[in-house]
Protein backbone atom coordinates (compact mmCIF):
# COMPACT_ATOMS: atom_id res chain seq x y z
CA UNK A 1 0.00 0.00 0.00
CA UNK A 2 2.81 2.39 0.90
CA UNK A 3 4.46 1.82 -2.47
CA UNK A 4 1.22 2.54 -4.23
CA UNK A 5 0.66 5.72 -2.24
CA UNK A 6 4.22 6.76 -3.00
CA UNK A 7 3.70 6.15 -6.70
CA UNK A 8 0.48 8.13 -6.66
CA UNK A 9 2.17 11.04 -4.89
CA UNK A 10 4.90 11.01 -7.52
CA UNK A 11 2.30 12.04 -10.09
CA UNK A 12 2.19 15.81 -10.32
CA UNK A 13 -1.17 17.44 -11.07
CA UNK A 14 -1.14 19.62 -14.17
CA UNK A 15 -0.68 23.28 -13.30
CA UNK A 16 -3.23 25.88 -14.35
CA UNK A 17 -2.28 27.64 -17.57
CA UNK A 18 -0.90 31.16 -17.60
CA UNK A 19 -4.03 32.30 -19.48
CA UNK A 20 -6.09 30.96 -16.63
CA UNK A 21 -4.02 32.90 -14.10
CA UNK A 22 -4.48 36.09 -16.10
CA UNK A 23 -8.22 35.50 -16.14
CA UNK A 24 -8.14 34.80 -12.43
CA UNK A 25 -6.37 38.08 -11.74
CA UNK A 26 -9.00 39.95 -13.71
CA UNK A 27 -11.79 38.14 -11.93
CA UNK A 28 -10.31 38.90 -8.53
CA UNK A 29 -10.07 42.61 -9.23
CA UNK A 30 -9.29 44.89 -6.31
CA UNK A 31 -9.68 42.28 -3.55
CA UNK A 32 -6.72 40.48 -5.08
CA UNK A 33 -4.53 43.46 -4.33
CA UNK A 34 -5.49 43.80 -0.68
CA UNK A 35 -2.88 41.46 0.67
CA UNK A 36 0.50 42.06 -0.86
CA UNK A 37 4.08 41.22 -0.09
CA UNK A 38 7.34 42.85 -1.00
CA UNK A 39 9.71 40.81 -3.05
CA UNK A 40 13.31 41.81 -3.64
CA UNK A 41 14.27 42.40 -7.26
CA UNK A 42 16.52 39.72 -8.68
CA UNK A 43 20.04 41.14 -8.81
CA UNK A 44 21.72 40.78 -12.19
CA UNK A 45 25.07 42.01 -10.97
CA UNK A 46 26.62 43.60 -7.96
CA UNK A 47 25.72 47.15 -8.95
CA UNK A 48 22.08 46.25 -9.30
CA UNK A 49 22.19 44.59 -5.92
CA UNK A 50 23.35 47.78 -4.35
CA UNK A 51 21.07 50.07 -6.23
CA UNK A 52 18.00 47.88 -5.71
CA UNK A 53 18.24 48.22 -1.99
CA UNK A 54 19.34 44.68 -1.41
CA UNK A 55 20.10 45.56 2.17
CA UNK A 56 16.85 47.28 2.74
CA UNK A 57 15.00 49.28 5.26
CA UNK A 58 13.79 46.25 7.18
CA UNK A 59 17.11 45.99 8.98
CA UNK A 60 17.60 48.55 11.64
CA UNK A 61 20.23 49.79 13.99
CA UNK A 62 20.00 46.81 16.34
CA UNK A 63 21.70 44.70 13.68
CA UNK A 64 24.81 46.81 13.92
CA UNK A 65 25.92 45.38 17.20
CA UNK A 66 25.08 41.78 16.24
CA UNK A 67 26.87 42.05 12.93
CA UNK A 68 29.89 43.64 14.46
CA UNK A 69 30.24 41.03 17.19
CA UNK A 70 29.76 38.12 14.78
CA UNK A 71 32.25 39.49 12.29
CA UNK A 72 34.70 40.13 15.06
CA UNK A 73 34.41 36.52 16.28
CA UNK A 74 34.63 35.13 12.77
CA UNK A 75 37.66 37.20 11.97
CA UNK A 76 39.56 36.17 15.07
CA UNK A 77 38.58 32.50 14.65
CA UNK A 78 39.76 32.28 11.05
CA UNK A 79 43.03 34.12 11.50
CA UNK A 80 44.63 34.12 14.92
CA UNK A 81 47.64 36.06 13.67
CA UNK A 82 45.66 38.86 12.24
CA UNK A 83 45.48 42.01 14.28
CA UNK A 84 42.33 42.23 16.32
CA UNK A 85 39.98 44.75 14.90
CA UNK A 86 37.45 46.58 16.91
CA UNK A 87 33.88 46.49 15.63
CA UNK A 88 33.94 50.20 15.13
CA UNK A 89 36.82 49.88 12.68
CA UNK A 90 34.73 47.79 10.26
CA UNK A 91 33.16 50.81 8.70
CA UNK A 92 35.25 53.70 7.50
CA UNK A 93 34.53 56.81 9.45
CA UNK A 94 33.76 58.74 6.31
CA UNK A 95 30.95 56.32 5.51
CA UNK A 96 29.34 56.91 8.85
CA UNK A 97 28.45 60.42 7.91
CA UNK A 98 24.85 59.84 6.99
CA UNK A 99 24.24 63.49 6.22
CA UNK A 100 26.36 63.19 3.09
CA UNK A 101 24.14 60.45 1.66
CA UNK A 102 20.95 61.04 -0.28
CA UNK A 103 17.85 60.41 1.78
CA UNK A 104 16.82 57.50 -0.46
CA UNK A 105 20.14 55.77 0.15
CA UNK A 106 19.84 56.23 3.87
CA UNK A 107 16.39 54.68 3.81
CA UNK A 108 17.54 51.67 1.86
CA UNK A 109 20.48 50.94 4.11
CA UNK A 110 19.88 48.53 6.96
CA UNK A 111 22.47 50.21 9.12
CA UNK A 112 21.75 53.76 10.00
CA UNK A 113 24.23 56.16 8.48
CA UNK A 114 26.16 53.48 6.57
CA UNK A 115 25.77 53.17 2.85
CA UNK A 116 24.79 49.93 1.15
CA UNK A 117 27.95 50.04 -0.91
CA UNK A 118 30.11 50.01 2.20
CA UNK A 119 28.24 47.11 3.74
CA UNK A 120 28.30 45.06 0.56
CA UNK A 121 32.00 45.70 -0.06
CA UNK A 122 32.87 44.80 3.48
CA UNK A 123 30.72 41.65 3.50
CA UNK A 124 32.29 40.49 0.25
CA UNK A 125 35.81 40.99 1.56
CA UNK A 126 35.08 38.98 4.66
CA UNK A 127 33.57 36.04 2.76
CA UNK A 128 29.93 36.55 3.71
CA UNK A 129 27.30 35.32 1.29
CA UNK A 130 24.55 37.58 0.12
CA UNK A 131 21.82 37.64 2.75
CA UNK A 132 18.86 35.27 2.51
CA UNK A 133 15.70 37.22 3.05
CA UNK A 134 12.13 36.21 3.57
CA UNK A 135 8.98 37.90 4.65
CA UNK A 136 6.66 36.07 7.03
CA UNK A 137 3.07 37.17 7.37
CA UNK A 138 2.36 36.96 11.09
CA UNK A 139 -1.20 38.16 11.05
CA UNK A 140 -3.74 40.47 9.53
CA UNK A 141 -6.68 42.33 10.98
CA UNK A 142 -9.65 44.11 9.53
CA UNK A 143 -9.91 47.25 11.65
CA UNK A 144 -13.18 48.39 10.20
CA UNK A 145 -14.20 51.57 8.47
CA UNK A 146 -12.29 54.76 9.16
CA UNK A 147 -13.09 58.35 8.21
CA UNK A 148 -10.67 60.33 6.11
CA UNK A 149 -10.94 64.11 6.16
CA UNK A 150 -12.00 65.37 2.77
CA UNK A 151 -12.18 61.90 1.27
CA UNK A 152 -14.52 58.95 1.13
CA UNK A 153 -14.33 56.59 4.12
CA UNK A 154 -12.05 53.61 3.84
CA UNK A 155 -11.69 50.16 5.30
CA UNK A 156 -8.45 49.74 7.18
CA UNK A 157 -6.46 46.49 7.17
CA UNK A 158 -3.41 46.02 9.32
CA UNK A 159 -0.81 43.42 8.33
CA UNK A 160 1.95 42.30 10.63
CA UNK A 161 5.09 40.89 9.06
CA UNK A 162 8.36 39.52 10.27
CA UNK A 163 11.27 40.36 7.99
CA UNK A 164 13.83 37.66 8.41
CA UNK A 165 17.40 37.95 7.18
CA UNK A 166 20.20 35.43 7.50
CA UNK A 167 23.80 36.11 6.62
CA UNK A 168 26.09 33.11 6.24
CA UNK A 169 29.83 32.86 6.17
CA UNK A 170 30.72 29.39 4.85
CA UNK A 171 34.42 29.84 5.57
CA UNK A 172 33.88 30.22 9.29
CA UNK A 173 30.58 28.34 9.48
CA UNK A 174 28.98 31.38 11.04
CA UNK A 175 25.60 32.91 10.54
CA UNK A 176 23.70 35.92 11.75
CA UNK A 177 19.97 35.79 12.05
CA UNK A 178 17.79 38.86 12.20
CA UNK A 179 14.01 39.00 12.63
CA UNK A 180 12.37 42.38 12.56
CA UNK A 181 8.67 43.00 13.10
CA UNK A 182 6.94 45.33 10.67
CA UNK A 183 3.40 46.57 10.21
CA UNK A 184 1.65 47.70 7.07
CA UNK A 185 -1.66 49.48 6.99
CA UNK A 186 -3.75 49.31 3.85
CA UNK A 187 -6.66 51.66 3.32
CA UNK A 188 -9.23 50.57 0.78
CA UNK A 189 -11.44 53.42 -0.31
CA UNK A 190 -15.15 52.73 -0.09
CA UNK A 191 -17.79 53.82 -2.52
CA UNK A 192 -20.33 55.70 -0.42
CA UNK A 193 -23.12 54.94 -2.86
CA UNK B 1 11.69 46.03 -4.33
CA UNK B 2 8.44 45.06 -6.01
CA UNK B 3 4.98 44.48 -4.64
CA UNK B 4 3.23 41.20 -5.42
CA UNK B 5 -0.28 40.18 -4.38
CA UNK B 6 -0.15 37.32 -1.88
CA UNK B 7 -2.75 35.35 -3.80
CA UNK B 8 -0.23 34.70 -6.56
CA UNK B 9 2.17 32.98 -4.20
CA UNK B 10 -0.72 31.14 -2.60
CA UNK B 11 -2.07 30.02 -5.95
CA UNK B 12 1.34 28.92 -7.20
CA UNK B 13 1.48 26.59 -4.22
CA UNK B 14 -2.06 25.23 -4.24
CA UNK B 15 -3.39 25.91 -7.76
CA UNK B 16 -2.46 22.58 -9.33
CA UNK B 17 -4.13 20.44 -6.70
CA UNK B 18 -7.21 22.65 -6.69
CA UNK B 19 -7.47 22.36 -10.46
CA UNK B 20 -7.10 18.60 -10.19
CA UNK B 21 -9.99 18.45 -7.76
CA UNK B 22 -12.03 20.81 -9.94
CA UNK B 23 -11.42 18.54 -12.92
CA UNK B 24 -12.64 15.59 -10.93
CA UNK B 25 -15.73 17.44 -9.82
CA UNK B 26 -16.54 19.11 -13.14
CA UNK B 27 -17.96 17.57 -16.24
CA UNK B 28 -15.34 18.91 -18.61
CA UNK B 29 -12.00 20.78 -18.50
CA UNK B 30 -13.54 24.13 -19.40
CA UNK B 31 -16.02 23.78 -16.57
CA UNK B 32 -13.19 22.82 -14.25
CA UNK B 33 -11.36 26.08 -14.81
CA UNK B 34 -14.56 28.09 -14.40
CA UNK B 35 -15.32 26.14 -11.26
CA UNK B 36 -11.89 26.78 -9.81
CA UNK B 37 -11.98 30.45 -10.73
CA UNK B 38 -15.38 31.07 -9.21
CA UNK B 39 -14.59 29.13 -6.04
CA UNK B 40 -11.24 30.78 -5.56
CA UNK B 41 -12.55 34.30 -6.20
CA UNK B 42 -15.42 33.78 -3.76
CA UNK B 43 -13.17 32.55 -0.99
CA UNK B 44 -10.38 35.03 -1.62
CA UNK B 45 -12.79 37.96 -1.55
CA UNK B 46 -14.00 36.78 1.83
CA UNK B 47 -10.75 35.82 3.48
CA UNK B 48 -7.97 36.92 1.13
CA UNK B 49 -7.15 40.07 3.06
CA UNK B 50 -5.79 37.86 5.84
CA UNK B 51 -3.26 36.39 3.41
CA UNK B 52 -3.78 32.95 4.91
CA UNK B 53 -6.61 31.00 3.33
CA UNK B 54 -6.81 27.28 4.12
CA UNK B 55 -7.00 25.34 0.84
CA UNK B 56 -9.75 23.22 2.41
CA UNK B 57 -12.09 26.21 2.09
CA UNK B 58 -11.52 26.37 -1.65
CA UNK B 59 -11.87 22.59 -2.02
CA UNK B 60 -15.18 22.80 -0.21
CA UNK B 61 -16.32 25.71 -2.33
CA UNK B 62 -15.40 23.86 -5.53
CA UNK B 63 -17.45 20.88 -4.49
CA UNK B 64 -20.52 22.88 -3.55
CA UNK B 65 -20.37 24.88 -6.75
CA UNK B 66 -19.98 21.70 -8.76
CA UNK B 67 -23.13 20.30 -7.16
CA UNK B 68 -24.99 23.52 -7.95
CA UNK B 69 -23.78 23.48 -11.52
CA UNK B 70 -24.80 19.85 -12.01
CA UNK B 71 -28.29 20.74 -10.79
CA UNK B 72 -28.36 23.75 -13.07
CA UNK B 73 -27.28 21.64 -16.04
CA UNK B 74 -29.90 19.04 -15.22
CA UNK B 75 -32.52 21.76 -15.33
CA UNK B 76 -31.21 22.70 -18.75
CA UNK B 77 -31.73 19.18 -19.96
CA UNK B 78 -28.19 17.82 -20.18
CA UNK B 79 -27.32 20.19 -22.98
CA UNK B 80 -23.96 19.46 -24.53
CA UNK B 81 -23.36 16.90 -21.85
CA UNK B 82 -22.07 14.24 -24.18
CA UNK B 83 -19.55 16.56 -25.80
CA UNK B 84 -18.43 17.67 -22.38
CA UNK B 85 -17.94 14.14 -21.13
CA UNK B 86 -15.94 13.23 -24.23
CA UNK B 87 -13.71 16.25 -23.69
CA UNK B 88 -13.26 15.40 -20.04
CA UNK B 89 -11.90 11.99 -20.88
CA UNK B 90 -9.25 13.46 -23.19
CA UNK B 91 -7.60 16.00 -20.89
CA UNK B 92 -4.85 14.62 -18.71
CA UNK B 93 -5.03 15.31 -15.00
CA UNK B 94 -1.33 14.94 -14.41
CA UNK B 95 1.98 15.95 -15.91
CA UNK B 96 3.46 12.99 -17.67
CA UNK B 97 7.19 12.61 -17.51
CA UNK B 98 8.81 11.28 -20.66
CA UNK B 99 10.44 8.30 -19.02
CA UNK B 100 7.26 7.15 -17.29
CA UNK B 101 4.63 8.31 -19.72
CA UNK B 102 2.97 4.92 -20.12
CA UNK B 103 3.12 4.10 -16.46
CA UNK B 104 1.67 7.48 -15.48
CA UNK B 105 -1.10 7.08 -18.02
CA UNK B 106 -1.91 3.69 -16.59
CA UNK B 107 -2.06 5.02 -13.03
CA UNK B 108 -4.18 7.98 -14.09
CA UNK B 109 -6.55 5.72 -15.97
CA UNK B 110 -6.93 3.58 -12.87
CA UNK B 111 -7.62 6.62 -10.67
CA UNK B 112 -10.24 7.86 -13.11
CA UNK B 113 -11.84 4.43 -13.17
CA UNK B 114 -12.62 4.64 -9.46
CA UNK B 115 -16.16 5.46 -8.36
CA UNK B 116 -16.57 9.22 -7.97
CA UNK B 117 -16.91 9.12 -4.18
CA UNK B 118 -13.66 7.17 -3.83
CA UNK B 119 -11.94 9.25 -6.48
CA UNK B 120 -12.54 12.51 -4.64
CA UNK B 121 -11.24 11.08 -1.37
CA UNK B 122 -8.09 9.81 -3.08
CA UNK B 123 -7.49 13.17 -4.72
CA UNK B 124 -7.93 15.12 -1.51
CA UNK B 125 -5.79 12.71 0.50
CA UNK B 126 -2.93 12.10 -1.92
CA UNK B 127 -2.61 15.37 -3.80
CA UNK B 128 -4.62 17.67 -1.56
CA UNK B 129 -2.54 16.43 1.42
CA UNK B 130 -5.55 16.71 3.68
CA UNK B 131 -6.36 14.79 6.83
CA UNK B 132 -9.37 12.48 6.89
CA UNK B 133 -11.05 14.92 9.22
CA UNK B 134 -10.62 17.77 6.72
CA UNK B 135 -11.72 15.50 3.88
CA UNK B 136 -14.81 14.60 5.87
CA UNK B 137 -15.62 18.27 6.40
CA UNK B 138 -15.03 19.09 2.75
CA UNK B 139 -17.19 16.27 1.43
CA UNK B 140 -19.79 16.35 4.22
CA UNK B 141 -19.04 12.80 5.29
CA UNK B 142 -17.69 11.35 8.50
CA UNK B 143 -14.00 10.83 9.16
CA UNK B 144 -14.53 7.06 9.19
CA UNK B 145 -16.35 7.12 5.88
CA UNK B 146 -13.54 9.13 4.33
CA UNK B 147 -10.96 6.68 5.67
CA UNK B 148 -12.84 3.62 4.48
CA UNK B 149 -13.41 5.08 1.01
CA UNK B 150 -9.71 5.78 0.82
CA UNK B 151 -8.88 2.23 1.82
CA UNK B 152 -11.30 0.73 -0.71
CA UNK B 153 -9.90 2.97 -3.42
CA UNK B 154 -6.34 1.92 -2.68
CA UNK B 155 -7.32 -1.73 -2.72
CA UNK B 156 -8.87 -1.30 -6.16
CA UNK B 157 -5.90 0.61 -7.46
CA UNK B 158 -3.56 -2.07 -6.18
CA UNK B 159 -5.41 -4.62 -8.29
CA UNK B 160 -5.72 -2.41 -11.35
CA UNK B 161 -2.21 -1.02 -11.35
CA UNK B 162 0.33 -3.84 -11.62
CA UNK B 163 3.49 -3.53 -9.62
CA UNK B 164 6.53 -2.13 -11.35
CA UNK B 165 9.42 -4.51 -11.23
CA UNK B 166 12.39 -2.77 -9.79
CA UNK B 167 15.89 -3.42 -11.08
CA UNK B 168 16.61 -5.63 -8.08
CA UNK B 169 13.60 -7.79 -8.77
CA UNK B 170 14.43 -8.04 -12.43
CA UNK B 171 17.91 -9.29 -11.59
CA UNK B 172 16.59 -12.10 -9.41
Amino acid sequence: MKDLEKELRALKPSSPSSEFKVGLEEALGEPGKLAVKRTPDIPAEQESILSSGFFRLSLFLGITSTLAVALYLANTASNDDAPVEKPSSFIPATEQDSDSLPVADQDASPLHGISNASIAAFAEQQGWNLPEKREILVGAADEGIVDRPGQAPARRYRYRFLDETIWRNPATNTFIHSAIPREEIVLVGLDPY
Amino acid sequence: MSIEPIWKTWFAKHGAKLLLFARQQARNPADAEDLLQEAFVRIWRLYGHTGEVPPALVFRSIRRLAIDWVRRDERRGHREQKVALDAATEASWFDRSLEQRERNALVEKAVRRLPSEQQEVILLKIWGEMTFEDIGNTLDISLNTAASRYRYALEKLRVWVPHVLTDDKLNL
